[in-house]
């Protein structure tokens, strides 16, 4: 198929014309030829075969670089339905929307960004009011809870985790007797490896690793599904039927995972210290009841008790984070996976930064 | 206005907006909208896409805040929908939001049932019963065990005006009832409301810019402008429609052709 060509021709006592031929492809058009120092301008497009929405772009480029260069475009020499495409494209004014300015400068920016912080701050305030007083009413059998609802999320938060919390603990418990035991080998105490586990994983493994597997579990399910009532005017709905959506959804998301957190935690345990006895029995020929003493006698109650407490805490940050992100959800689709994201970040960031407060509160109180 | 209306021996508007101004931050979407509905009558708020209809439903269900200006239910004013008075005021009140919008974890009887469980002494069967029945009235005899994701678009949004009606409500909002319905499910919904109007004396608030549905349910209506950001008309569609004077509302009405009040 012959090339777009596009040649701009002058002859005496005519209008100076653009002379276009052979097939017009998208990618192909030839580019637009020099119009200054004419005096009007016609088309001839009789040579022209085939051609798509290339031609009448192009041609609207030509005329309108003709007419910023003062000249009068004779647009009746235009064919029927190159014409009627290109009067289409030029009929609709550009909307004189005004409202969006230029690009915000740097300070704006900062500005913006610091306004966004402060709102953030104040919603996170406002969501942790309402959800105090609505826990704190539901606790003392002022709301009542929705049994049926309650129970299915303690099992979704609950038992429907059992298994990855119980891979990831016996994990967790195997690499931290693993490690150990290459360390205490050097100095022949292996039997520590059971007193290492214990404590490691009672006071910090099993509110942690529980926490995180929760945070992307039932934080962005919360954020996710209470995103998506949003979307779909649910939540509107039960507003403007009087129910507090605090009372409905958030309040029963907090109490369930606040609940099932510390249990979680006691799982973890047991299963850590089975990942280390699986390791000092493989690898170090510890007598399996040697370790089991060691391991009791160096767990103090006080050690499970602080990660039992953490876990609690945790479950609460991470329900609290999962229900303010779904709450506060834009109305479209990416708004909610913006939701579920933040949800789990700020959970994960929530949950690190409990942990080291309660590792100070640990040390000042000396337990 | 009421005080006027009253002394007039006229019965007060049931909802009322006054002066009522709607932004979005610094964006204002309308202002100084002024207008009210009377008892039992169908009021349609119109205009083009994107002029706000929506934005000033939320506004007189309480959902967003006035910039300016007041709502009013009858004699009362109406503080939003989310302080205790607000929440009173509202248990008159029904909406059908646009989807919808039934909880999705429940069933229908269930969505229906929530508002019953939560206002009155009703025991389960009674609820359960009374379920059925809005169910029936919208044509839903059946689908009472059916979770919002197994029914249809249309049927979703007839459960939501069977959800709507639960409490026997004194006004009723709808957004958009015909909107994603064909010919047929769209007029018998019209039909719907009228009947809803005079069998339970409700007032109807309808958002629409179904030229069908205007002529065929409205007994008043207001036509919101985006370019000018008001009020643009407030009256009977019909005699809007007859009014050349007020260009963009006969234009707008004008705009269905034959769908027009001319049609059969």
């Amino acid at each position: 198929m012959p090339a777009a060509t596009a040649e701009f021709t002058v002859e005496n006592g005519k209008p100076p014309r653009l002379v276009l031929g052979g097939d017009w492809r998208i990618g192909a058009a030839p580019p637009l030829p020099d119009l200054r120092g004419s005096c009007g301008l016609s088309f001839d497009l009789s040579a022209v075969g085939e051609w798509d929405s290339s031609l009448p772009s192009w041609v609207v480029r030509a005329i309108e670089s003709a007419e910023d260069a003062g000249l009068e475009p004779d647009l009746k020499s235009l064919p029927e339905g190159v014409a009627k495409l290109v009067a289409l494209a030029r009929a609709v004014p550009e909307r004189a929307t005004g409202d969006k300015g230029g690009k915000p400068n740097f300070v704006e920016r900062i500005g913006a960004a610091a306004q966004g912080a402060w709102r953030g701050g104040v919603s996170a305030c406002d969501f942790t009011g309402n959800a105090a007083i609505s826990l704190a009413k539901t606790l003392a059998f002022r709301t009542p809870l929705r049994w049926r609802d309650f129970f299915a999320l303690i099992q979704e938060c609950g038992a429907s985790a059992l298994g990855i919390v119980a891979l990831i603990s016996f994990l967790t418990g195997l690499i931290l007797a693993f490690v150990g035991a290459v360390q205490l080998r050097l100095f022949g105490a292996e039997i520590y490896v059971a007193d290492l586990v214990a404590i490691a994983m009672a006071r910090e493994m099993a509110a942690l690793m529980p926490a995180i597997i929760m945070a992307g579990r039932s934080g962005a399910a919360f954020a996710a599904h209470l995103g998506t009532m949003k979307v779909s005017e649910e939540i509107d709905a039960l507003t403007t039927f009087g129910f507090s959506p605090f009372d409905l959804l958030a309040t029963p998301r907090l109490i369930a995972l606040t609940l099932m957190m510390p249990l979680l935690c006691l799982y973890s345990d047991a299963i850590g210290i089975l990942g280390g006895i699986v390791i000092a029995w493989g690898m170090l020929d510890l007598p399996m009841i040697q370790y089991w003493n060691e391991t009791v006698s160096s767990l103090h109650p006080e050690h499970v008790i602080i990660g039992v407490v953490k876990a609690t805490a945790f479950g609460l940050l991470i329900a609290a984070s999962g229900c303010y992100y779904g709450m506060r959800c834009g109305s479209n689709a990416a708004a909610v996976g913006r939701a579920a994201t933040s949800a789990v970040v700020a959970g994960i960031v929530l949950i690190v930064i409990a942990d080291a407060i309660f590792a100070v509160l640990c040390h000042i109180l000396d337990v | 206005m009421s005080d006027s209306a009253a002394s007039r021996g006229e019965a007060p508007p049931k909802v009322s907006a006054r002066h009522l101004t709607m932004a979005y931050g610094d964006f204002v979407v309308m202002r100084d909208l002024d207008f009210a509905v009377k008892d039992e009558e169908v009021f349609v708020i119109m205009g083009g896409s994107g002029c706000g209809k929506s934005t000033l439903l939320k506004h007189l269900i309480g959902l967003l805040e006035p910039a300016e200006g007041e709502i009013y239910y009858g004699e009362r004013r109406f503080p939003g929908a989310y302080g205790p008075e607000g929440q009173a005021m509202l248990r008159n009140v029904g909406v059908l939001y646009q989807g919808g919008a039934l909880w999705g974890e429940r069933t229908l009887a269930e969505n229906i049932a929530l508002p019953l469980e939560q206002y009155t002494d009703l025991d389960a069967r009674e609820i359960r019963d009374l379920a059925s029945f809005k169910l029936s009235l919208v044509g839903l005899r059946g689908f009472e065990d059916f979770y919002p994701s197994e029914i249809s678009g249309g049927m979703r949004k007839r459960a939501g005006l069977a959800r709507a009606l639960a409490l026997d409500p004194e006004i009723l909002f709808f957004d958009e009832p015909s909107a994603g319905l064909d010919p047929l499910s769209s007029r018998r919904l019209d039909d719907l409301i009228l009947e809803l109007r005079d069998s339970l004396g409700a007032t109807i608030i309808v958002v629409t810019h179904e030229l069908d549905s205007i002529f065929a349910i409205a007994d008043r209506a207001i036509f919101l402008d985006a370019d000018t950001r008001t009020a643009w008309a407030i009256g009977a569609p019909r005699a809007l429609a007859d009014d050349p004077s007020n260009e963009k509302v006969y234009e707008f009405l004008r705009r269905g052709g034959n769908r027009g009040p001319d049609a059969p």
